[in-house]
């Protein structure tokens, strides 16, 4: 359980003082939780935040778990270090905290076979597409089994096809072992699917706007993107989205657009 | 399809003046621009040999005394002498070790106390302003204060190519591990790494492929430095071959001699590079792909 309360943040440039997120409270059980908002409004932010990469200027933020604190992270880009083989990325983890190589093996042997990457485990990074290359670093993620999983728009930079096939053995590999994942995405499609819960953001500075439960039974499978009841929470989130935007664009004159 | 704009009287008469467009098709422009030239490969033997048919020339009309220019062939009779004497390879391997020994010292103590100001920003405040001014000081200048200081011995031109090479090599061993992108310090406070793991499994790898570039800049900078500190002083090395060649006007072995050490430079950077993409063969993709986008 983490619990975020009041937080603030704010970045000190040369002549101004940027605030990326303000008085924002939020409570992350065991849940996939999707984050989104409109862009450059601090959902990357948040995920520093909550990996302790980024300093609080406000609030407090708590952490109850049963065993040590840990976290997973996984970016867009530079989430595999290219000097490694795939297995070696895989373990990373679990070598730092000197766990003994055969039992690495054992893990990084189920991951890959979860991942589909059965006979990649000795190539470089560099071999690999981009869309294998982030199922390597789901699995990076994964392996150490932490108590918190941070993505930040993982899947941001694949096309189509290939992100649903990632978004498909996320699903699958979250099923198998529930973490507490923070997912950030600007994909409202791929946070439904994904999430049990999103958490939409306002502009910035950001803000928790509005929390929305996702109905949808595990486990999921593509089918549920194309139920109405899908569509229809879509364009809720959408409707949201796009009207804060409006907002921010005509900067004050909001009366005109109601 | 291409569309045709509609030709008005103007454009009638400035168009006779034009040349026909070609327009060239896809395919023919990939073609271009994938083509290699035929014997690329030999391309760099060109201007050598040009040079070479020059110097001939210039020493076959016998205009030029035998003591500025000495025909190539007289050179070349005088290396093969000189590769069957005993003091030629004597020179040789004491310049090799001075040059090894001097090399190793400044890596020993440039790459940490570079990896120590690419890390730290502390450090590199206190030390980078110093370093910085050293390094514009020609180290020709200073190789007298060191032979003063450390003799005229090994030590004193060991000392002159570690210190020449030293202040060099430290800023861009700093500048390498400073250029490591932050994602990985993201990924290695994720798994929650100390101190020695970051430096031996992120740091370290990390850099290396720029480190190991920026030893192989170096190493033609310790040559240079090798050659002076010879010159200035020694009773033995290339450097001094070429002193003594000039007292008594052999101008052929001084040719022998820069040809030589010509070619130990480039058969150290091939080595170089060929260990580069030996051991970091990710890097040399990474390289790659970046330049692509």
């Amino acid at each position: 359980m983490i619990r975020l309360e009041h937080v603030g943040v704010q970045y000190r440039t040369s002549n101004s003082v940027i605030e990326a997120l303000k008085d924002l409270d939020l409570e992350i059980g065991t849940e996939f939780l999707g984050v989104v908002g409109p862009s450059g409004c601090g959902k990357s932010t948040l995920l520093r935040v909550l990996s302790g990469l980024v300093p609080l200027t406000e609030g407090r933020i708590e952490f109850k778990v049963d065993t040590g604190f840990s976290y997973g992270i996984v970016f867009q880009d530079y989430s595999l270090l290219p000097w490694l083989t795939v297995q070696q990325n895989i373990e990373l983890g679990l070598k730092m905290r000197r766990v003994p190589s055969p039992h690495r093996a054992a893990v990084s042997r189920r991951l890959l076979r979860q991942l589909g990457l059965d006979d990649a485990g000795h190539l470089l990074p560099h071999h690999l597409s981009g869309g294998m290359r982030q199922r390597v670093a789901v699995g990076r993620a994964f392996a150490p089994s932490p108590s918190l999983l941070l993505m930040d728009e993982p899947f941001g930079a694949l096309d189509a096809i290939t992100r649903e096939e990632l978004q498909e053995i996320l699903t699958r590999l979250y099923e198998s072992e529930p973490h507490t994942v923070v997912f950030v995405t600007h994909d409202v499609e791929e946070a439904l699917f994904l999430s049990d819960r999103i958490c939409v953001l306002s502009g910035r500075p950001a803000r928790v706007q509005t929390m929305i439960e996702v109905p949808f039974a595990r486990p999921r499978q593509q089918e549920v993107k194309r139920t109405s009841m899908f569509l229809a929470l879509r364009y809720r989130i959408e409707d949201i989205l796009r009207g804060r935007k409006e907002l921010v664009r005509n900067n004050g004159r909001h009366h005109e657009l109601s | 399809m291409i569309k045709r704009q509609t030709v008005t009287k103007k454009d009638t008469h400035r168009r006779s003046r034009m040349p026909t467009r070609v327009i060239r098709r896809p395919e023919e422009i990939a073609a271009r621009r994938l083509r290699t030239v035929r014997y690329q490969r030999y391309a760099g033997w060109l201007l050598p040999l040009c040079a070479l048919l020059g110097w001939w020339f210039a020493t076959t009309t016998g205009r030029i005394e035998r003591f500025f220019l000495p025909p190539p062939i007289d050179t070349l009779t005088t290396g093969w002498q000189m590769l069957h004497s005993a003091d030629f390879w004597w020179d040789l391997s004491f310049s090799a070790l001075r040059i090894g020994a001097g090399f190793i010292l400044a890596s020993i103590i440039a790459i940490p106390c570079g990896i120590l100001m690419g890390r730290s920003r502390l450090f590199n405040a206190v030390v980078e302003p110093p370093i910085s001014f050293v390094r514009f000081v020609p180290m020709p200048a200073v190789i007298p204060l060191m032979i003063l200081w450390f003799g005229s011995g090994e030590w004193g031109k060991i000392m002159i190519i570690a210190l020449g090479v030293f202040f060099q090599l430290v800023l861009m061993i700093a500048d390498a591990v400073a250029d490591i992108p932050e994602a990985y310090y993201d990924i290695a406070h994720s798994i929650d790494t100390t101190l020695w793991q970051r430096l031996w499994h992120f740091t370290l790898p990390a850099a290396m492929p720029e480190m190991w570039d920026s030893l192989r800049i170096n190493f033609g900078l310790a040559w240079a430095t090798l050659i002076f500190a010879e010159i200035l002083g020694a009773t033995s090395g290339l450097g001094y071959l070429i002193v003594r060649s000039q007292r008594y006007l052999l101008t052929e072995r001084i040719f022998v001699a820069v040809l030589v050490i010509g070619i130990l430079g480039i058969i150290t950077d091939k080595w170089f590079a060929w260990c580069y993409y030996q051991w970091f063969p990710w890097s040399v993709q990474v390289q790659r792909t970046e330049a692509q986008q």
